[in-house]
């Protein structure tokens, strides 16, 4: 290597050099070397390569910021573009077989645009039973998982129009986002979520819905989403969730009620895993019977109330029973679908 | 520092649907690019949104992705960008004033424990003179001394071009050559900017 262009350098001009820089970030044994050789051959820079050597060290002491979130941004980075828990269910495609003759019929005559018109038309249905996952991949590449005991459906045609979906139950949706340009949205980069009288409406992002008992409750993992409330009676009124927001609806009024500090949880169920944070026993237990099938039963009502403080995170009913039962000192006994609270 | 070809499998296996090599560039550089952040705003939660918005981007545009010069300085970029356009959105509705220079730059040496004297004086006087730089000026000395990027690689990411690089490099540099003119010279850049 060519060492006269050191030969009277400055501090500044060194630290513009990459090889010095390098050697000092990334010393090895040979840039060690190097240096040394550079001082020998031209003592009166030995000073120079010091002072510049000291001043980037020194400028390297600097704080560094650790973040804490490591894990818990990956799991919402996960729940948002991550492979689900569950297998994706193929959706049948119509493959009904007609007889021969009619399929030339269709092939030949009008009759096979309408029936073709019919089949995009075709309502699709998918049911989970009691403590059923199922994970629907729709037309658009938007993916839903389902939790037990809810109900999706969809039209298959989609294309130029809204793309809708009906949810009964409860739902973890990854919705495909489809619009390039947002200052100009097209009808079929919108995607809707209908819940009784609330239309969930969002471009691409990461929600759960649960639309049970009357009442209708949304929590944001990622982007962004606007829910209106349509009222039989009185103007429509409407609502944007940013991320960690969570909402319901509930007796035609529309709120948020929270801002969570780990949305990603939401999507816990659809890993198989119970979390609950900070919920009273009534609410856990509730959604063990909506979701999968058990009948609750209290001899002191005011059991119900009761508050389990900080997060619960197991992987099964007997689980979660016993923990519950250790937290809150109370006797629970399970006989089939059957649970009892003492 | 990961070697440049095992970055490169990296990300030419995470290109091609490889949710494992994914989770490792995830890994690897989550420090790396939440310091980085942090020198922009203090405000975490925003950073945290930033570094999920960059790798969610990331996934759902693998196909698309072209090779970098490195890709570590195509995170470094796309960070700065989503940054900027959150901070900006926020100012939208803190501040007036626009025209400011955008945004600041700032690194701190609070928790920095030096053992040497000589050294610990020359960082007390380092610690002056770097928060005398504009914040552009401080971004490219971080960028190069702490990260070792090379200039192409800061130009990049800056969205400058290389020879702009040079000359607000050198400019930098020049006053942090000062620090070793004695005290004097010193006083004259802390208080006659």
């Amino acid at each position: 290597m060519d060492l006269t262009k050191y030969a009277s350098l400055t501090i500044a001009e060194l630290l513009e050099d990459d090889a010095f820089v390098k050697s000092v970030l990334e010393p090895t044994a040979d840039s060690v070397r190097l240096w040394q050789q550079v001082g020998e051959r031209y003592p009166a820079q030995k000073e120079t390569i010091a002072q510049a050597t000291r001043l980037l060290r020194v400028y390297r002491t600097q704080t560094t910021f650790e973040s804490s979130q490591q894990a818990e941004i990956w799991q919402r980075i996960e729940a948002a573009v991550g492979p689900t828990a569950t297998s994706p269910l193929v959706l049948p495609r119509a493959t009904r077989r007609w007889p021969r003759a009619l399929r030339i019929a269709a092939a030949v005559m009008p009759l096979g645009l309408g029936s073709l018109a019919v089949w995009y038309n075709q309502e699709q249905r998918v049911e989970t039973a009691f403590g059923e996952l199922k994970t629907v991949d729709l037309p658009d590449g938007t993916r839903v998982v389902l939790n037990g005991n809810s109900t999706l459906t969809y039209h298959r045609g989609w294309g130029q129009h809204v793309r809708e979906a009906w949810l009964q139950g409860e739902g973890f949706f990854k919705v495909v986002h489809l619009n390039q340009d947002s200052t100009h949205i097209r009808p079929g980069e919108r995607f809707v979520v209908h819940c009784n009288n609330l239309n969930i409406e969002v471009l691409g992002t990461t929600f759960n819905v649960v639309n049970r008992h009357a009442d209708v409750r949304v929590g944001l993992v990622t982007g962004k989403i606007r829910l209106t409330a349509t009222t039989p009676a009185g103007p429509a009124t409407s609502l944007v969730l940013a991320p960690g927001d969570y909402a319901k609806y509930a007796a035609q009024r529309l709120a948020l009620t929270d801002k969570l500090a780990h949305p990603e949880k939401l999507a816990s169920w659809s890993k198989r895993q119970f979390v609950f944070s900070n919920g009273t026993l009534g609410d856990i237990l509730k959604s063990l019977e909506d979701t999968h099938g058990y009948r609750v039963r209290y001899t002191r009502a005011a059991a119900r109330h009761l508050k389990i403080e900080g997060d619960i995170n197991v992987a099964s009913v007997q689980e979660l029973l016993q923990t519950i039962s250790t937290i809150l000192h109370v006797s629970i006994y399970q006989n089939g679908k059957q649970i009892i609270v003492n | 520092m990961l070697p440049p070809d095992e970055e490169l499998r990296l990300w030419n296996l995470f290109k091609q649907d490889d949710w494992q090599a994914y989770t490792t560039l995830y890994n690897y550089y989550f420090k790396l690019l939440n310091n980085y952040g942090h020198k922009f705003t203090r405000d975490v939660a925003l950073i945290a949104d930033a570094v999920q918005d960059l790798f969610i981007k990331l996934w759902t545009t693998r196909q698309s992705l072209g090779n970098p010069l490195s890709v570590k300085n195509y995170l470094f970029k796309a960070l700065r960008s989503i940054i900027f356009r959150k901070l900006h959105v926020r100012s939208r509705f803190t501040s007036v004033d626009e025209g400011a220079e955008a945004f600041p730059f700032e690194v701190s040496f609070d928790q920095a424990v030096i053992e040497d004297e000589e050294e610990r004086a020359l960082q007390h006087k380092m610690k002056a003179v770097i928060s005398t730089l504009p914040a552009r000026q401080q971004e490219i000395v971080f960028l190069r001394f702490y990260e070792g990027f090379s200039y192409p690689e800061i130009a990049d990411i800056m969205d400058i071009t290389v020879a702009s690089t040079y000359k607000l490099l050198y400019k930098a540099l020049h006053k942090l050559e000062e620090l070793f003119k004695g005290s004097s010279a010193l006083g004259g850049t802390l208080f006659g900017e």
